[in-house]
């Protein structure tokens, strides 16, 4: 992926990623998601949005991130899982600000490139593996709730 | 996006119980009748073995603490109860919510969508689900 694109650039934790403008649809304010029993990892509950039920996934830790809780915002941003598109909700940890870059391709987990914003190389992320990695079930995990 | 799954100008009428904090909603078509939580009944049930009714601990069955059963709710057309906390109520639902994709766990098998009432979501149990599992006979089918 390169060439000039807008990207919306957020923070986790000490670090900041970004994600093609393109598939954010939605900021959000932080709120507690709302939880039911389930058994999906990584998934914190579900958030109601403009009539429609968005499931919201901590990917933090499968990017190394250590957030102590500070989520402020949900971004919310259209993702490919098991062939159906749909938003999904990812609590970050900070306001978001909007990049027009040249995104030069890098081979990172999770990332599709690296856009320069202020001087700091920021990772561009492939929404659709990380999301589907963080929510794959280990194949012998046993049961556990969630809550 | 979700996308309704059923939905009727009537809406779908649902019956609202609870499992320790955790609200829940069952089509109320599933459900032929609700009954108040007898551990001897339960037994009595149990003893007369393929003729009797085969009760499942719906919150053993979702990895919840068990323990504070009120009520079983008689599945129609099978011979399953699923014990549960306090029924509260019948409501209405006018949607009937998918599960997000990113739901890939057990919870695809427990539940049929997710219902939003008063702003609150709300799962909504699959019976039959739990009626299979239990290897209990359908009757009529």
């Amino acid at each position: 992926m390169t060439g000039s694109n807008k990207y919306v650039v957020f923070p986790l934790g000490k670090r900041r990623f970004a994600v093609a403008a393109t598939q954010v649809t939605e900021l959000a304010s932080s709120g507690s998601p709302q939880t039911f029993p389930h058994t999906t990892p990584s998934l914190l509950g579900v958030l109601v949005r403009r009539s429609a039920v968005v499931a919201v996934c901590d990917v933090a830790p499968a990017l190394n991130v250590v957030t102590r809780g500070e989520n402020k915002f949900y971004l919310i941003a259209e993702c490919t899982l098991g062939g159906k598109r749909e938003p999904v909700a990812m609590p970050v940890t900070g306001e978001c600000v909007l990049a027009e870059a040249n995104v030069a391709p890098r081979e990172e987990r999770f990332g599709v490139g690296v856009l320069e914003s202020q001087g700091e190389q920021i990772t561009v992320l492939d929404l659709d593996a990380l999301v589907g990695y963080c929510t794959a079930r280990p194949p012998q995990q046993g049961t556990e709730i969630s809550r | 996006m979700n996308t309704a799954t059923k939905s009727s100008s009537a809406g779908e009428a649902v019956i609202l119980f609870r499992i320790g904090p955790y609200k829940f909603a069952i089509l109320a078509a599933d459900v032929h009748e609700i009954r108040e939580y007898d551990a001897r009944w339960i037994a009595l049930q149990k003893a007369r073995k393929e003729s009797g009714v085969v009760t499942l601990h719906l919150a053993a069955e979702l990895g919840l603490e068990a323990g504070a059963e009120q009520h079983i709710l008689l599945l129609r057309g099978v011979d399953v109860g699923l014990a549960v906390g306090a029924v509260e109520k019948m409501a209405t639902a006018k949607k009937v919510y998918g599960l997000p994709s990113a739901f890939a766990g057990k919870e695809r098998e427990w539940y049929t969508g997710l219902l939003v009432l008063d702003g609150e979501v709300v799962p909504l149990v699959n019976g039959i689900s739990f009626a299979f599992q239990s290897k209990a006979a359908v009757k009529g089918s």
